[in-house]
């Protein structure tokens, strides 16, 4: 059923809802939060959808804040949508128009439903910093989507800085099950450490930043995020833990499969395409407490990802690798950086920038000297994935210690002379 | 053995902090064996629960169901079968890339359960597939077979070898009711199945554990505040537990007859419901802790001392039922004019405790009942004195708090108002929380979340042999009982709520069945 009250004020908005109630018998009250969807005027259409198909895990109350023309004098118009028309929720549609538009918070806080939480969402722009927004100020958890703004990347950032409790984003949530699956894969046997991480997605996946960052705040190690080639598709593209006895790889060459590979297994397929947004708003609204991990991840993961090893892990091996590192590498430094900085696709870093060159070369010499089959994992950047891919039963059986010759021909990047010169030599 | 292991590597496990909630628990590499997948079990149930886990992430890639039957079937009738029962029973959409992948895994073995050479091709299939698929050696085996058939598969199972883990590899055993036919075949059972498996690598399955409700008992017993202060005899009066069906034998009569429904229904289900809502709180969720905390409470269930008086049972007649003429039980395909198989069976049991003691709990389950439910109702007492005049309070009963389980998931008080006008009387009305039809669609089948916990090695959802034993130690002198008194059995109408007998039950004790 579709109500539309043009022209109208939030306490007669209430009215309306209680004879409908009172009439129509709507459907049970046992609605367990409010969900205040903030966008523009024309633009409500798919997150109301992906609000309808969440309300059958979380039966909710829906605020649509549709911000209008600013020009126009101030005016109200609402919209009920209950029943069918609404999944099993109850939805508000409130379009703003001139200088109401301003003043949202006024007309929402009538509207929230007593003794429940509020979740904000910001489907597209998000304000500056969510929890100071006059909306965001009323919810308990406010949700953000880097991957609508126009720097998704930069957006991150942003998002770091002002970060407060109860802030969430929807490219966090696009990466859990890319997280399920990593965190699988620990829980067997052999229970190594992993020395060191490689995550690959596209230029503007947001997504791709905060995995990497995760997995360089969990697991301690150096991690480089780099880009994907662009026929890949859009989002995270694969992801190498690597280990003593052989590296783990979980690949997503294109949209919707992904190619489990680990040492002494064989390879195996699952399905894990790009997350819808249905999926992702049920999953935020499952838990309405600060995501902790999240926070952690933002904060302290984030600036780990391309940066120098820490100190801690690599005390006792640089004593003896640096001299040659620093040495040896100084032929690979040079051509290096301008790779690095064609890679690196976060935002420009300039303490780690001069970093981030002598650690791919350092940690290649102390891999190269232990005889790991990484050694041109972290120089060679995305290839890696793509050449390990073709020579897959060599991965299975032993680990294959020269694939750079092959490089060359895979990777658009002119990186091969100097991955082939930091395996062979 | 083995499982202590796995359950502590993710503790260890730097990607998996505490606080990261939104990390679900994908399954390790592993495999699951279906014995019987031709019945209807697996075909409605085990099948789509297999696929709805694949859709929901949480399978692990490389994946492998095998079938064992005596069909003369390829892997790809096998597959087909599946993808036809998973097609019409699934609960989420039917994903085509999601289907490919899982059924990568599919592969059926040809045999009959005392052929060795089956058994034989069996385990190497699944060596293949831990080569292959990369099930990692990790294999589940699930009898969905008639109880006369579980020594021969077993014996099959320890002969060839597959109940061996190597290493740090798992095999389990899945197994459905009925758990034996009495104490003693219970006993045994367990006996037998304990030479094959360690009871660690048990997993029995009663699948209203499962519920999304009945574990919203325990969050809604132990959550909050409010419940545990009247949860005791001071305020509870009674507490009546029902699963009722509105079908009849239809198919199963040759399984049915001579099981009935205390079996079928009372020693597992009604049981369990029961403990978890008569039982202390544990001190954690940790599965040992739960399930010490129901063995402790069945342990200290009572029968009435007349057994007479204390249950009833019948049979549905012929007759309407909901717009539909219906054949009694004694007509239906397959039963015996004589038999003595009741399908509706009601009990009264006390439970010897400080908390308990005089409150009786009553169960029913019947077949051809008014409608399909399944509640918990407690009834509490009256209060000792009311200061409205009699007249005003004839209309109010006592206040109750039933659980729904099935099939309008929900909690409702039932409590007394006064009626809207000029005079003060009062009536019953209920305070509802739904969770509704529509609001539990996302929410997993029991079958889905008892596969995943198998796979993952997580026993807080499984009966243990204790458990079955003590629940058929309460049964016993109820059957034992019933057999002494014999047949002809008292009829009731189709549609009704049982026979009269079962009416008498309760008023004896001043009471009234409550109308679900």
């Amino acid at each position: 059923m579709i109500i539309d009250l043009p022209s109208t004020t939030s306490s007669k908005i209430n009215r309306a809802l209680v004879d409908l109630r009172d009439q129509g018998g709507s459907v049970a009250l046992s609605r367990v939060l409010t969900l205040v969807i903030v966008t523009e005027d024309g633009q409500a259409e798919d997150p109301i959808e992906a609000a309808n198909a969440a309300s059958f895990e979380h039966p909710c109350r829906v605020i649509v804040v549709a911000k209008g023309a600013k020009r126009a004098s101030p005016r109200l118009d609402a919209q009920l949508r209950i029943g069918g028309d609404a999944g099993a929720s109850e939805v508000i549609v409130l379009r703003l128009y001139g200088s109401l538009v301003d003043h949202a918070a006024s007309v929402v806080v009538p509207l929230l439903l007593a003794d429940s939480p509020v979740v904000v969402w910001w489907p597209g722009v998000a304000p500056e910093v969510p929890a100071d927004d006059p909306i965001g100020v009323l919810a308990d958890r406010r949700i953000t989507d880097a991957n609508s703004a126009k720097r998704p990347v930069a957006q991150l950032a942003k998002r770091r800085d002002t970060y407060r409790p109860g802030d969430t984003d929807i490219a966090w949530t696009r990466i859990t099950r890319w997280r399920g699956l990593l965190a699988a894969t620990l829980d067997q046997p052999p229970h190594e450490r992993v020395t060191s991480v490689e995550v690959s997605g596209s230029a503007d996946s947001p997504s791709t930043d905060l995995l990497a960052a995760w997995l360089a705040w969990a697991l301690r190690c150096p991690t480089t995020r780099t880009k994907a080639p662009a026929k890949s598709g859009p989002g995270v593209h694969s992801v190498v833990l690597t280990r003593r006895s052989g590296p783990i790889s979980l690949v997503r060459p294109e949209g919707t499969t992904a190619e489990l590979t680990a040492v002494n297994q064989p390879e195996r397929h699952i399905s894990l395409p790009r997350r819808t947004l249905r999926e992702c708003l049920s999953e935020e609204l499952r838990r309405l407490d600060a995501d902790e991990v999240y926070a952690e991840v933002l904060s302290k993961g984030l600036p780990q990802v391309n940066a120098a090893p820490a100190k801690a892990a690599t005390t006792k091996v640089t004593t003896k690798a640096t001299t040659k590192a620093t040495t040896k590498a100084a032929p690979a430094r040079a051509t290096t950086p301008a790779r690095a900085a064609r890679a690196r696709t976060g935002p420009a870093e300039p303490a780690t920038d001069t970093a981030a060159p002598a650690a791919p070369a350092k940690t290649s010499r102390r891999r190269t000297g232990a005889s790991a089959p990484t050694a041109p994992a972290s120089t060679s950047g995305a290839a890696t994935p793509a050449t390990r891919r073709r020579r897959k039963p060599a991965v299975a059986a032993a680990p294959a210690p020269a694939p750079a010759p092959e490089s060359a021909d895979a990777v658009p990047t002119p990186e091969s002379p100097a991955g082939a010169a930091a395996a062979t030599s | 053995m083995v499982s202590a292991l796995n359950r502590l590597a993710p503790v260890a496990n730097p990607l998996r902090d505490p606080r990261d909630k939104r990390l679900p628990r994908i399954a390790g590499p592993s495999g699951i064996v279906i014995f019987g997948v031709t019945g209807d079990l697996a075909r409605k149930k085990l099948m789509p629960a297999i696929y709805d886990l694949a859709n929901r992430g949480l399978l692990p890639p490389g994946f492998a169901l095998v079938g064992f039957a005596r069909r003369d079937w390829s892997t790809e009738n096998f597959a087909k079968i599946v993808h036809d029962a998973v097609r019409e029973h699934s609960r989420t959409p039917f994903s085509e890339d999601v289907w490919r992948h899982l059924a990568q895994g599919f592969r059926f073995v040809q045999g009959a359960f005392d052929d060795d050479d089956a058994f034989d091709t069996l385990a190497q299939t699944l060596q293949d597939l831990d080569r292959v698929r990369g099930t990692g050696g990790n294999h589940a085996f699930y009898l969905s077979i008639p109880p006369g058939a579980f020594p021969v598969v077993l014996k099959q199972l320890k002969r060839s070898g597959l109940c061996e883990p190597h290493g740090e590899e798992w095999r389990r055993v899945v197994i459905e009711k009925p758990f034996g036919h009495d104490l003693k075949s219970a006993v045994e059972l367990n006996s037998l199945v304990g030479e094959v498996f360690p009871e660690s690598s048990v997993f029995r399955i009663d699948h209203y554990l499962g519920k999304e409700t009945v574990q919203n008992l325990l969050a809604l017993r132990f959550a909050n505040q409010l419940y545990e202060p009247i949860w005791n005899n001071n305020y509870v009066d009674h507490v009546q537990i029902t699963q009722a069906e509105d079908i009849g034998v239809g198919g199963r009569a040759g399984y049915y007859d001579g099981i009935g429904a205390a079996r079928d229904v009372i020693q597992n289900h009604l049981l369990q419901l029961m403990a978890l809502t008569a039982m202390e709180e544990p001190v954690t969720f940790k599965p040992n802790d739960l399930r010490r905390e129901k063995v402790k409470i069945l342990s200290a269930v009572q029968l009435p001392k007349d057994l007479a008086a204390g249950t009833a049972r019948g049979q549905y007649a012929g007759g309407w039922q909901g717009a539909s003429k219906v054949r009694g039980y004694l007509d239906e395909d397959g039963i015996d004019k004589n038999s003595t198989t009741e399908t509706y069976a009601a009990v009264k049991l006390l439970i010897g405790n400080r908390r308990w003691a005089g409150v009786p709990f009553y169960l029913r389950t019947g077949k051809r009942l008014g409608k399909r439910v399944s509640e918990i109702a407690v009834v509490f007492k009256c209060a000792p004195h009311l200061p409205f005049s009699r007249s005003d309070t004839e209309e109010l009963g006592s206040n109750m708090l039933v659980i729904r389980v099935q099939p309008d998931e929900g909690v409702t008080i039932r409590f007394g108002s006064k009626v809207p006008g000029p005079a003060m009387e009062v009536r019953d009305v209920s305070m509802d929380f739904s969770y509704g039809q529509s609001f539990t669609e996302a929410s997993p089948e029991a079958y889905e979340r008892l596969i995943l916990d198998v796979l993952l090695g997580e026993p807080s959802l499984f009966p243990q042999d204790r458990e079955v034993e003590l629940s058929w130690e309460i049964l016993d002198p109820i059957e034992k009982h019933w057999s002494r008194a014999g047949g002809p059995l008292e009829q009731y109408e189709p549609g009704t709520w049982g026979p009269p007998g079962a009416d008498a039950m309760m008023a004896r004790d001043g009471r009234r069945w409550r109308r679900p």
